[in-house]
């Protein structure tokens, strides 16, 4: 299936922050859908397959496609929480070859922070957690911090490197958009408000609103549209657990396998990659994240952060929107790190890595994303 | 295997039956949740028959515990 399928166009909604307004979640998903059919140069009538994930709509393609004046063909409601877009993405190339769709929109909007400011879920209770008062879901990547700091010694200092790295990328004039774009020092993060020890506030990622779509076509149909061609070269899923104290081992994630399939099929290693788009919910992600994918040894996360290493200047450019520590977080990000791997590829990488996150370091997606001269 | 279920989820087998646990193991992992409520702490112990449970209270890493059970919940100290 390798680079069968290319991103043809991508768009987000005009605000990250929706408060005072009367914009619902389908507003933004209508907002970033126009600028990703205006991207590609298509209608919507040309949209023939739908994909979305929500925390709003229980059953979310029937709203959108309501809302859009879509009829898809082909309709995917897959929610792997913050990874299930980078799925969209592998399954939507896999309908665009097998000859069920030929433009499939991947779309997703949230209103969370205009509702409230904490994360909208529909995460159920696992009743032999909830007794003990986890806060969904820091405390559950806070275990993971903690585990890794003990088995390799890693630091807070070097997570905090991670927040610090990542709102580098959004100070940098490309990223205007970028939600925060203060300056972020590693003092700043370690004072911030503990929330779930080890991690502050600063470590965790932003509350924001936001709409994020894109649009998956056959890579045949994206040579005669707008834009250079992002051919998806390889893509790749898994998940072993759901709750954290049935994750096997904290500091090793699922990410491991879905990289392998994204790998395989993009026929690269982790050494071809050149740019990084990796969930951040939290400063730990990047850390397991990388291990898990290759660009580092297991427990090397830490260390490997640190020096600026992953910031602007940097020997691996990773999260260069800002993350969703800095860029935008409206409750699931993982649409966001797709769209800036297309904007990284259209800028000049040839091979570009983006990886999704769900629920608690549970689902594990991975697309690989590349130029022209990589297919 | 906990919790309790039909399937084991590491072989598919089929002939399960209750048992009791001693309630001893390590801690694998703990956190300390600060709201404006006060602080608690929460842990992930390894059981000694092999499986890993959520309890209140969070002793360093790979201390080793006798789980209590109080009011229904599992406590770590």
């Amino acid at each position: 299936m390798r680079g069968v399928a290319a991103i043809a166009g991508i768009g987000e909604s005009d605000t990250f922050d929706a408060t005072g307004t009367d914009l619902s979640p389908l507003d933004l998903i209508a907002q970033a859908t126009l600028h990703a059919l205006d991207d590609a140069g298509l209608t919507a009538q040309d949209v023939d397959g739908l994909a979305t994930a929500s925390a709003y709509y229980g059953i979310p393609n029937l709203n959108v496609g309501e809302h859009l004046g879509i009829r898809p063909r082909w309709s995917d409601a897959n929610n792997l929480g913050g990874a299930s877009f980078m799925s969209h993405v592998l399954h939507a190339a896999a309908a665009i070859n097998a000859g069920l769709a030929e433009v499939v929109l991947v779309v997703y909007g949230s209103t969370q922070r205009k509702d409230g400011g904490r994360l909208k879920s529909i995460a159920e209770a696992f009743p032999y957690e909830q007794d003990y008062g986890p806060r969904y879901p820091i405390s559950q990547y806070a275990l993971a911090a903690h585990r890794h700091m003990h088995e390799f010694g890693t630091t807070r200092e070097q997570l905090a490197q991670v927040a610090v790295s990542a709102r580098a990328w959004a100070r940098e004039e490309r990223n205007a958009k970028a939600f925060a774009r203060d300056p972020l020092t590693v003092e700043d993060v370690l004072g911030a408000r503990m929330i779930s020890e080890p991690l502050t506030k600063l470590d965790a990622c932003l509350v924001t609103d936001g709409g994020g779509a894109l649009i998956v076509t056959s890579t045949e149909r994206a040579r005669t549209l707008k834009q250079p061609l992002v051919p998806v070269l390889g893509a790749g899923e898994a998940h072993w657990h759901r709750n954290i104290s049935q994750m096997p081992d904290l500091t090793t994630t699922a990410a491991q396998d879905s990289g392998a399939r994204a790998y395989a099929m993009a026929e690269v290693s982790a050494r071809d990659v050149q740019a990084v788009e990796l969930y951040d919910a939290f400063t730990i992600n990047p850390i397991l994240f990388l291990e898990d994918l290759g660009f580092c040894g297991k427990g090397e996360g830490g260390p490997f952060v640190a020096d600026g290493r992953i910031a602007p200047g940097g020997a691996l450019p990773v999260n260069t929107n800002g993350g969703g520590l800095s860029y935008c977080h409206p409750g699931m990000y993982g649409l966001f790190a797709l769209n800036e791997g297309v904007r990284q590829v259209r800028e000049g990488k040839d091979v570009v890595l983006c990886h999704g996150n769900g629920a608690v370091l549970s689902a594990q997606s991975t697309v690989i994303l590349g130029s022209e001269r990589a297919l | 295997m906990h919790p309790p279920r039909l399937i084991c989820p590491v072989d598919g087998g089929r002939e399960l039956a209750w048992e009791e646990s001693g309630g001893r193991g390590t801690v694998y992992s703990h956190t300390t949740v600060h709201s404006r409520e006060g602080s608690y702490g929460l842990c992930l112990v390894d059981l000694e028959e092999g499986y890993r449970v959520m309890a209140a209270g969070a002793p360093a890493i790979g201390t080793s515990v006798a789980l209590r059970v109080e009011e229904g919940h599992l406590c770590a100290e």
